[in-house]
Order: C-alpha cells, then sequence, then structure tokens
C-alpha cells in the first residue's frame, strides 16, 4: 500500500542562486542537501511538490486555483544560477491518479499535460531530489502568488484528500510532500527585503507542534500585514500539514538572510505514530 | 475600466521576448494592441508604477514587468518609487 513518508517546507527565494550581494550562503544550500540525503534515505519513490505561480506560468487569462501536472516536467524555466533548467522525472499515471482522487473528492483541479515548472517547483526538484531521477515529482500549483487566493482552510483540506488519495492507492509508493515557499517576504512592493522574524516564527512553532489552528486562524490581511504577499505561500505548508495531521515537526534550518528578501525555513514533518 | 486588460500586457511584455521589444521600441504601439482607457495607456507607457500599484495590479507582476523594459539593474529605482503594500492594506480596511 502507498504511504507518506515525510513532508518538508522549504523556501525557492531565487536571491539565494543569485546572491547580487555574495553573502555567506553554503550553510543554506546545504539544508537542502540534507533533505535530498533524508529523502534518499527513505527510500521514497514519488514527490509532491505544493508551490505558486508566480505570474510567470498562468496568464490573467486563465488563473487555476489548483493544477497538478501530469505529463513531462522540466524547470524552472526562470533561469537560476546553479539550478539547471532541466528534465524533471515525472509518473503520469501516479499524478492522473491524484488528479482523478481529486475530482472525486470534489476539488476541481485543472490539469496540465506538459509543464515547464518555474523555480517553486523547480528548485526543490533540482535541489533537494535524488539527481537520478528516482523520485518522480507531481507539481501541484496553488492560487498563492495571484487573486483570487485559495482559502487557508481549503489548502488544509487539500492536504487531507491527498492523504486519503494515497492511502487508497493499491501500489507501493513511498511519497514524500514539500511545501515550498518563503516564509515572511515582500515581493515587487516598497517593503520589499523586510523580513519578519516573528511571522516566521509563528510559522515554523505551528509547523513543529503539528497544530494548523495558528495559521488558520489567520487573515489574508494578517498575513499580508505580517508576513507580505510572499508570505501567503504558508498555503503550501498547511496542504503538508493536512496530509500528515499531528505530525512531527523539527526546524532544520533557518534564517532571516541578509543576502535576499525571504525568512528561508527548512522543516521536517514525520508522520504521526 | 479594462483592469484584466492591463495586467495581460504586463505579463505580455514579462513573459515573451518579442512582445518586450515591441514594447521597448515604441510602447505607445505596444499598448495600442489592447483595449486600455486613456489613463491605463498613460500608466503603462509611462511606467508609473505608483499608479499602477494604486491601480491593484499585481507587485509581482508590476515589478517582472518593470524589470523586463528597464532591465534588473534599475531596481533601486522601483522599490524607491512603488508604494508599500502596506498602503494597499490601509486602502481596504477604508
Amino acid at each position: 500500500m502507498a504511504e507518506i513518508v515525510s513532508g518538508y517546507i522549504m523556501p525557492h527565494d531565487p536571491l539565494l542562486f543569485i546572491n547580487p550581494q555574495n553573502k555567506e550562503r553554503d550553510h543554506l544550500l546545504a539544508a537542502y542537501a540534507q533533505i535530498r540525503d533524508k529523502v534518499q534515505a527513505l527510500g521514497a519513490t514519488n514527490a509532491i511538490i505544493f508551490g505558486a505561480d508566480h505570474y510567470i506560468l498562468f496568464s490573467p487569462r486563465c488563473l487555476p486555483q489548483f493544477l497538478i501536472a501530469t505529463g513531462d516536467l522540466h524547470g524552472p524555466i526562470d533561469r537560476l544560477p546553479g539550478v539547471a533548467n532541466a528534465p524533471i522525472a515525472s509518473d503520469p499515471d501516479f499524478a492522473r491518479n491524484l488528479l482523478a482522487y481529486a475530482h472525486r473528492s470534489g476539488f476541481d483541479v485543472s490539469a496540465a499535460r506538459d509543464l515547464g515548472v518555474d523555480h517553486a517547483i523547480g528548485v526543490p526538484a533540482q535541489l533537494a531530489l535524488p539527481t537520478d531521477g528516482s523520485v518522480k515529482t507531481v507539481p501541484v500549483y496553488m492560487a498563492s502568488g495571484v487573486e483570487p487566493y485559495v482559502r487557508l482552510q481549503r489548502a488544509y483540506e487539500f492536504g487531507k484528500m491527498v492523504r486519503e488519495a494515497v492511502a487508497a492507492m493499491s501500489t507501493d509508493e513511498r511519497i514524500v510532500l514539500i511545501g515550498s515557499g518563503g516564509i515572511s517576504h515582500w515581493v515587487g512592493t516598497g517593503e520589499m527585503g523586510r523580513i519578519n522574524p516573528e511571522f516566521d516564527k509563528k510559522v515554523l512553532d505551528a509547523i513543529v507542534s503539528g497544530d494548523p489552528s495558528p495559521l488558520l486562524a489567520m487573515t489574508d490581511q494578517e498575513i499580508m500585514r505580517d508576513g507580505g504577499n510572499g508570505g501567503m505561500e504558508i498555503r503550501h505548508y498547511l496542504a503538508v500539514m493536512g496530509a500528515l495531521p499531528k505530525g512531527s515537526g523539527t526546524v532544520l534550518a533557518y534564517e532571516a538572510w541578509p543576502g535576499g528578501v525571504t525568512g528561508l525555513g527548512f522543516a521536517e514533518i514525520l508522520p504521526s505514530a | 475600466m479594462s483592469y484584466g486588460a492591463v495586467e495581460q500586457l504586463l505579463y505580455d511584455v514579462s513573459t515573451s521576448r518579442s512582445h518586450r521589444e515591441v514594447f521597448r521600441q515604441d510602447p505607445k504601439v505596444a499598448a495600442g494592441k489592447y483595449a486600455l482607457t486613456d489613463k491605463e495607456l498613460e500608466m503603462v507607457v509611462g511606467l508609473q508604477v505608483e499608479d499602477l500599484f494604486e491601480y491593484g495590479i499585481n507587485p509581482m507582476l508590476l515589478m517582472g514587468f518593470w524589470t523586463s523594459v528597464r532591465g534588473p539593474h534599475s531596481m533601486p529605482e522601483y522599490l524607491a518609487r512603488v508604494p508599500k503594500l502596506e498602503s494597499r492594506l490601509e486602502a481596504l480596511a477604508g
């Protein structure tokens, strides 16, 4: 029977790779490698990565609330130093099964039959998964970067649906979940560069405790005020938490990195016993 | 009011090399292909990021549009001009 073996959260701040101020970052890049080692040690076969489009993939003419890519993948298409735009191993059968389960469960998820992903999916796929393609990626895009936003509760429920979908699979996949996104960050606004460690701590504390309620209680306006428009990406963490209820969280690394614009948090969530 | 058309123009310039080149060469001609009001045309052609932000344009899109047209080296000018998100939240709160 298929099972979810672990969950992770991690950032995808492009400045960590561009590093325009030439700041020390090896310890942060090492966090991706640490997660890659963990994924390998767990014998994972699939990674479901939750991310946001940054108004790169989907135009104002079509803005999906949820989208699952069910075909060939490559990326990140927004090229970053040290993160090649390269093929990403995919598992179309698994992705189609997840899509079908989502539809049966009342989530009217859009599909992409071929997708060049942006850095939200591309960074975790290229840096936090084994390079031999042994772990197949299933991208799940959520409307966390462009209005109308997915509601927080709905993001959490999507994670619950993923848990049920995996439990219903008769195959033997071992699945890791990745919530991709910065914690506090302001993108394209006058506050850009501000990081709010208090907001970041609140989010990481919720992940460590396994209790999503402090996050679900926030309004979008509160998130934007304290965590910036980029902070809306906590939806991806909530999806992971929804799939791993009462999971045991551990912060692997955190820094309000001065070379970038984002509170960079890396954490692991293990399934409850 | 054609807010969606403004965002579509900004998206096209940000993500398409050919749209970007046309806009750089002659912004009025490029923008003229979209159904914009006179005010919207003025904001877009003049790269009036202050007004476009206040108009409600997605900040990520606005930043991408600006850097596509003016180049990444112009980010300090962009950040000096673009309003804070705080101001938009205050406006929403009334």
